[in-house]
């Protein structure tokens, strides 16, 4: 017998070969599909992580700006201060029916128009 | 060495199946399984003793793995020996599967197959002589004259005075009952 390989393959074949073929085409396009989304879904991934590596960080929230310096009308001073300023200094002491309700600082200049 | 420009032309041929195998085309499957299948099944039922069955699915097991991780590749004998590789893995791991089950009904140890047996070729031909012997002579002569001696369906149907389509049938039911005496051959010699 020369080359037996034909004939045994002819004896052997059952029609299921073909079948077998067309189930793997099957496989191999569905795996490729399964790779290209994988391939297509990791570079989306990476994409999105160096895009958020590189985007700016949450602005701080700013301070709140410095609220305006709040003078007051008036000022306390003691008892030796005030006598300091009364010093040579002629003043306008204005009263009403409760007492004293002001004092009004005049010019020095003015003294002789009183 | 400078590769002939045969070689080359085959390369880039196998080279070209091979990638059309990893895309899925049905057309190089189907060469595939015309140039490949019959070489992957007989080494597989030579390794599985005749165990027609099992040789089928590990052969089905084999094309899917292959369409897994098949890549492009020029070396016909590179490819044919990855084939095989793949073709005994797919076969152990039919193999396992089954011996689990037949463990549980038998209670006994199964020997994997001796899948680098070099006798396997030596008997897979000799139990083709067998089954020979032990078909209907007619039957005999007519798949000897049709495989071995290259006769054609035409020149067969002329010598026998039937019709095309009834020598085809003849040649139909004696591949059939070879088929059957091989695996009763090979079976026996297990």
């Amino acid at each position: 017998m020369s080359d037996p390989r034909r004939l045994l393959s002819a004896a052997l074949e059952d029609g299921s070969g073909p079948e077998f073929a067309r189930r793997a085409a099957a496989h191999a396009r569905q795996i490729r599909r399964v790779r290209r989304i994988g391939l297509a879904g990791a570079t989306a991934t990476a994409l999105g992580a160096v895009l958020l590596i590189d985007r700016p960080g949450p602005v701080a929230p700013a301070s709140p700006p410095p609220a305006p310096a709040v003078h007051a009308s008036y000022e306390k001073m003691s008892d030796a201060e005030l006598m300091e300023r009364l010093r040579d200094q002629p003043v306008l002491v204005l009263k009403d029916g409760r007492g004293v309700s002001g004092v009004v600082f005049l010019e020095a200049g003015s003294r002789a128009g009183l | 060495m400078i590769p002939s420009a045969d070689t080359r032309d085959a390369g880039a041929d196998l080279s070209a199946l091979t990638a059309a195998l990893a895309r899925g085309d049905d057309a190089a499957w189907a060469r595939f399984d015309r140039e490949f299948g019959p070489a992957m099944l007989r080494q597989l039922l030579a390794v599985t003793r005749g165990d027609f069955d099992l040789a089928k699915e590990a052969q089905q097991r084999a094309y899917l793995r292959i369409a897994r991780h098949v890549r492009p590749c020029e070396s016909l004998p590179m490819f044919r020996v990855w084939i095989r590789t793949v073709a005994r893995t797919a076969l152990l791991d039919c193999w396992r599967r089954r011996r689990s089950f037949l463990d549980l009904l038998q209670r006994r140890r199964q020997q994997p197959p001796e899948l680098d047996d070099p006798a396997a070729d030596d008997r897979l031909t000799a139990a083709l002589d067998a089954a020979l012997v032990a078909l209907a002579p007619a039957d005999r002569l007519l798949l000897e004259e049709k495989y071995l001696a290259g006769a054609t369906v035409a020149a067969l149907a002329v010598r026998l005075e039937l019709s095309a389509k009834a020598v085809e049938s003849r040649l139909s039911r004696a591949r059939g009952a070879l088929r059957n005496e091989l695996l009763a051959v090979l079976a026996r010699h297990e």
